[in-house]
């Protein structure tokens, strides 16, 4: 595999890891959100930028967009996890109890 | 071929023999059967037992004068399929000779339990168990069947059950009978074998049927089986705690039953199956080993004992090793002699113990005894008289057979250990035999002053009397009258053949050294190797709580760990128990609800998808 | 002392009785017990003035070390005290006094003296049951002090339990 496309897999899958594996606060998977969209930005670019297709030039922007979007969302969900469980814990979180 | 005359004599004899036998059973059964005053009943035993010894005198004087050696084959008692039981009584040399032994020492015991037992309100059922002790052992000597001679051998068996727990009020007393019981019977099993083995291999249970079918044949094991037989009743090394315990029954039981007639039962069943054991070399090593072991164990164990009666059962054990040595030498003839005459000097001792302990109201230890020679100088006499034919003095009755079986021992070509350890044995001997003597008879008396001691009684008098003529003449009558079947080694250098003397001597000077070595400047013993003898090896310490214990552990781990808890319960409904729930617990944690767990679940799925779609393509 | 603590002199003076009668196991002739009994309560006066418990107490737990140590295997022990030969030798004999009861009439008859006198104390017992009081209820909480009878009730009437007391069995037959 060429050690770009090397390097920006496995950028994806850590940042998927740090998603799913963290326990703590709710901001740190944010931020791997964050590293995940990065990831596929870059690897959209290149993508593009490699088979010379320059109709799919313009779809990094659009992720970067939709990327800021849930960024935005993701805020917000924290703070009002904030407010109602009053700690932004990932373990707090559960479809059992209230 | 026989004249006319011979075989009238013949039929005269034998005719004399059965009816001496029947009227024997017929005078001792009587006792039981009437029904008199109290007692009167006890005199009539004591009267009748009189009466059957001068009537086993008859066999007995044919057999010297005329040599007859006969079987009597009664009636056929009954059939298991092919295998017929007869009864059938034997009366040979063996049985002649024992038959009036055993009834004369029997007779002086009665006679000293006459008065030993006066204030006891149940002497009459006390004489009944004696009596019918007495006649199972009859039974034992002159059966010539294993069968009636097994009868005899549960007879006497049951009968040292009674009497030694005679005052049933006493657990020890309880517990000492129960051991007697238990070590018999774990010797039984070797007579099973040995019946069972007769059964199959000869079809018989005829002793000479035995013998004649038995030549060629393997017979170790059969062998080994009487010999387990022989160390459960006579107190072996292994089975041996019951004796000493045995002396929880009253004195008139330790001198009959566990001195001069029960215990040598087991002896006398080695002797009468001789050629069979002497086939085997391996039974004959056993029986080497095993006594001389035994006696070496047990003399050691009478060493330091305080209790008199004990010193003199573990003296007993002691002989009965000894009598084990020589049959393992080869010398039955010799071994029965010395049953005999053990039989006269070790009841007087006991009868003069008895007479100690009833003047010193019930005092057992000798620590506590002293100066019994100014105060009952004719039990003083019996009782040096007993231990100096114990010893093997020359010229009493214990001499001729101890000093001829010690003879032969220096003079085979035997294990030199187990005969080096009969010789040390011997000589301890000589030592726990002074010690009873220095303790009871010497010093001053360590006793509180207590009602007058005497010995008025003619009934005590004339039966320690009978006794001491017993063990005087006995030895020289039994060795002129009946010579021995094998010839004996007769060169032999003086030290050889002195050697059972100078070990005795050896024994005795030592003592006399260590009685005068008791002053004021030694320190007090505590040591171990005495604590070792003194607490019997710590043998009866061990095992009667350790078999047990293992025993009931097993039982316990079998039917409540095993059975009720594993196969019942761990093996059903605790296994489906268990596996639902180790089942449940785990799918519980996965079904928390935590947004986590969800990311984490689709995150495992997505990698495992992706991995296994590289590995595929 | 009624409690079931002992006191430390009591204890002190077990452990000198109990190794005074092991010195009279080991020491069996008068003279060398003596010597050695001399010696051992020598020892035990010099400490007698120990007024500081702690230090009498440790001394007393080197005592029982010692004890333990020499102790005899076969200490000598009288023969009517438990443990000793003649020991309940004789509870076989005793019988409970019902048993009197069920003799056949002509056994009975041997003994007339002694049956009328028995049929006298069963009436006697009948009539004074319930004046006799004190069936346990008034004995102290650690048990009898004494081995007398409690005090009846009224001046004049019978003991408590007095008739387990007039048909004790013999000690020894």
């Amino acid at each position: 595999m060429p050690s770009t496309q090397f390097v920006f897999f496995t950028m994806f899958f850590l940042s998927l890891g740090g998603i799913t594996f963290y326990r703590n606060h709710i901001l740190s998977v944010l931020l791997c959100l964050e590293g995940l969209m990065l990831s596929l930005f870059l690897l959209l670019a290149i993508w593009s930028l490699e088979t010379n297709t320059t109709l799919f030039m313009a779809t990094p922007m659009l992720l970067l967009a939709f990327s800021a979007c849930e960024a935005g969302l993701g805020l917000a969900l924290l703070i009002a996890t904030t407010r109602t469980h009053g700690a932004a814990n990932l373990n707090s979180l559960t479809t059992l109890r209230w | 071929m026989m004249g006319q005359s011979e075989h009238i004599a013949e039929i005269i004899i034998s005719s004399l023999m059965s009816m001496t036998l029947m009227l024997l059973m017929g005078i001792l059964g009587f006792p039981i059967i009437i029904n008199n005053t109290k007692y009167n009943k006890a005199i009539f035993t004591m009267k009748a037992v009189k009466l059957a010894f001068f009537w086993s005198l008859l066999p007995a004087g044919l057999l010297i004068i005329t040599g007859t050696d006969f079987t009597i084959n009664t009636w056929e008692w009954f059939h298991i399929s092919t295998f017929t039981i007869y009864t059938s009584v034997k009366i040979d040399y063996y049985a002649a000779v024992f038959l009036p032994v055993a009834l004369y020492v029997t007779w002086s015991i009665l006679q000293f339990a006459l008065w030993y037992m006066e204030k006891d309100h149940n002497i009459d059922q006390f004489f009944k168990y004696l009596l019918i002790f007495l006649i199972s052992m009859i039974i034992l000597v002159t059966a010539n069947n294993l069968f009636q001679l097994f009868i005899g051998w549960e007879g006497v068996g049951i009968m040292s059950f009674l009497l030694i727990s005679w005052w049933f009020g006493r657990p020890d007393a309880n517990s000492a009978a129960l051991q007697a019981v238990l070590y018999n019977r774990t010797g039984d099993l070797g007579l099973f074998v040995m019946m069972a083995w007769t059964m199959t291999s000869t079809n018989s249970w005829e002793l000479d049927d035995i013998f004649l079918h038995s030549q060629n044949q393997n017979m170790t094991m059969p062998a080994l089986a009487l010999i387990l037989a022989a160390a459960g009743k006579s107190a072996q090394f292994g089975l041996h705690p019951w004796l000493p315990s045995a002396m929880e029954g009253p004195t008139p039981v330790s001198a009959l039953l566990h001195s001069s007639t029960m215990v040598v039962a087991g002896i006398f069943l080695l002797i009468r199956f001789y050629p069979i054991i002497e086939q085997s070399k391996t039974a004959m090593t056993t029986c080497l080993w095993l006594g001389s072991l035994t006696t070496l164990f047990t003399a050691a164990c009478a060493l330091t004992q305080n209790d008199i009666k004990k010193i003199i059962a573990f003296s007993t054990s002691s002989q009965l090793g000894f009598m084990m040595v020589t049959i393992g030498l080869g010398q039955p003839r010799l071994a029965f002699l010395h049953i005999c005459t053990h039989a006269f000097f070790k009841a007087m001792l006991f009868m003069c113990s008895g007479v100690i302990i009833h003047s010193l109201k019930n005092e057992q230890d000798i620590r506590k005894m002293g100066g019994m020679y100014f105060l009952t100088p004719l039990t003083a006499s019996c009782i040096t008289l007993g231990s100096l034919a114990l010893t093997g003095t020359p010229f009493l009755s214990g001499f001729y057979s101890k000093d001829a079986i010690i003879e032969t021992l220096n003079s085979s070509h035997l294990n030199a250990c187990a005969l080096s350890m009969t010789l040390i044995a011997t000589s301890f001997t000589a030592v726990y035999s002074l010690r009873i003597l220095y303790y009871v008879l010497g010093g001053q008396p360590r006793f509180n002053s207590l009602s007058p001691i005497n010995e008025n009684d003619p009934n005590l008098n004339t039966s320690l009397m009978r006794l001491a003529v017993g063990s005087l003449i006995f030895g020289q009558l039994i060795t002129m009258s009946l010579p021995p079947k094998t010839t004996s080694v007769l060169t032999m250098t003086l030290t050889m053949k002195m050697t059972a003397i100078l070990v005795t001597l050896t024994g005795l000077t030592t003592a006399l050294l260590l009685t005068q070595s008791d002053s004021l400047h030694k320190k007090l013993w505590s040591h171990l190797p005495l604590h070792f003898t003194t607490l019997l090896g710590f043998f009866p310490l061990t095992i009667h709580r350790l078999l047990p214990k293992l025993t009931l552990q097993m039982g316990h781990l079998i039917s409540s760990q095993l059975i009720d808890q594993t196969w019942f319960k761990l093996l059903g409904p605790k296994a489906i128990l268990k596996s639902s729930m180790s089942l449940s617990k785990y799918i519980n944690t996965i079904q928390l609800g935590l947004i986590k767990l969800h990311l984490m679940s689709f995150t495992i799925a997505l990698l495992t998808t992706a991995f296994i779609y590289t590995i595929m393509t | 002392m009624a409690s079931a603590f002992l006191t430390h002199r009591q204890k002190v003076l077990r452990l000198y009785k109990r190794s005074l009668r092991h010195v009279e196991s080991w020491a069996v002739h008068r003279d060398k017990y003596r010597y050695f009994a001399c010696m051992l309560r020598a020892r035990f006066e010099e400490n007698k003035n120990e007024k500081d418990m702690l230090k009498a107490t440790q001394l007393l737990k080197a005592g029982e070390e010692e004890f333990w140590d020499k102790q005899h295997p076969q200490p000598y022990i009288f023969p009517d005290s438990p443990g000793g030969t003649s020991y309940e030798r004789y509870e076989c004999y005793k019988l409970p006094e019902w048993v009197l009861d069920y003799w056949h009439p002509s056994e009975k008859a041997q003994y007339p003296d002694y049956f009328a006198k028995r049929e006298q104390w069963k009436k006697l017992r009948l009539q004074t049951w319930s004046r006799e009081g004190d069936k346990g209820e008034m004995t102290p909480a650690g048990g009898p002090r004494t081995e007398a009878l409690p005090p009846a009730r009224k001046e004049g009437d019978l003991p408590p339990m007095w008739w387990q007391f007039v048909t004790r069995p013999k000690q020894c037959p």
